[in-house]
């Protein structure tokens, strides 16, 4: 991260900047590890800005931006379940900007969302999804402690190929006086 | 009297309504909606139903016993390119018509109607561990556990792990 880069909880002002950064994303060839195509991720900057808004007032959501001269090169997002069920889990989605790759940003991001994950009371399971061949990825998910939950079969096309997902997930004891 | 299986109409929705609200107010059931969380009204599950009738890739199945629902199939199809080829099946059966061959015959129907649309190359669903009884009925149908999502689901008091359950259509293509 040459130029200082810094994470912080996304305002509703980055709203544009983040949808700047997806769209890229989803615009490059090859296509990259993303389950949307370029067409269907265009939505108005109102709803991106209620998003950054409602996550910071749930205890299981998170909205952080990576940020450097002013630019968002780089998202985390974890958006909690909703039902009884499933309100003490997340799930982690996270996106750098292509020339702001292998530089440190995945990484800054995941241990801002670990640390707070692990101090959420609400928090109690991170899970994701990563493309199976995307091994630097689940490499870096390995390392900050997610743990392989299985194998979802020809589940996404990318580029016109069905490929198999990953399932992962971190688990957080939260229950009084364990230490995870 | 066997059931009829044949796509839920708008006209379902007060029953559909009705069975799900049986089965969530069964002691021991494994839905993930609690019952208060289910706030449908008449209007919204006429569009809940007529959203599945509109999608080619998506159906909802229903057991009708003499205009009563006796169990329910809903099979959601991705919406976007990179999920489209892929149905999500949730079913319910009502307490007095289990072990009667039900939820079999109608994942049968689910499959061969998937193959049917040319669109789907893939089913899956999601079961808590522990319903057995459920894996193996899947299982039998071909369905191979995929994946255990630890302590995924809190019901009644506890944590219980999700499997999840996978079918690929397309077994001969290759990648």
């Amino acid at each position: 991260m040459t130029p200082p880069v810094t994470i912080r909880e996304a305002a509703p002002a980055d709203a544009a900047g983040y949808i700047r950064l997806i769209k890229a994303i989803l615009r490059e060839q090859p296509p990259v590890d993303t389950p949307y195509a370029p067409e269907e991720f265009d939505p108005p900057v109102e709803r991106i800005a209620a998003r950054i808004l409602d996550a910071a007032d749930e205890p299981n959501s998170l909205f952080i931006v990576a940020v450097a001269r002013g630019e968002v090169i780089g998202a985390l997002t974890c958006g909690g379940g909703s039902l009884r069920a499933d309100q003490h889990m997340t799930v982690l989605g996270i996106y750098v900007a292509r020339r702001w790759r292998d530089r440190g940003v995945g990484r800054a991001l995941m241990e801002y969302a670990v640390e707070w994950a692990r101090s959420s009371p609400a928090v109690e399971r991170v899970e994701l999804e990563v493309f199976a061949d995307n091994a630097r990825a689940i490499h870096l998910y390995e390392q900050f402690g997610f743990e392989h939950e299985g194998r979802k079969r020809r589940t996404y096309y990318r580029d016109g190929v069905p490929m198999d997902m990953l399932i992962m997930a971190l688990l957080i004891d939260k229950s009084a006086g364990s230490e995870e | 009297m066997n059931p009829v299986i044949r796509p839920a109409t708008r006209d379902d929705a007060a029953a559909l309504i009705a069975l799900l609200r049986e089965n969530l107010a069964e002691p021991g059931n494994l839905l993930l909606l609690e019952p208060h969380e289910f706030t449908f009204t008449l209007e919204q599950e006429r569009e809940y139903i007529a959203a599945f009738q509109a999608s080619p890739n998506s159906t909802l199945l229903v057991a009708d016993v003499a205009g009563e629902l006796v169990a329910s199939l809903s099979c959601r199809g991705g919406s976007r390119v990179a999920t489209r080829h892929c149905g999500t099946i949730g079913i319910m059966v009502a307490a007095a018509w289990r072990d009667r061959g039900i939820g079999r015959a109608m994942i049968e129907e689910v499959i061969a109607w998937a193959k049917d649309t040319g669109l789907l190359t893939r089913l899956d669903l999601s079961v808590l561990d522990g319903n057995d009884r459920a894996v193996h009925l899947y299982r039998k149908l071909g369905f191979q556990i995929e994946g255990r999502q630890r302590a995924a689901v809190y019901k009644h008091g506890r944590y219980i792990d999700n499997l999840l359950m996978g079918l690929p259509l397309d077994e001969n293509s290759t990648r």
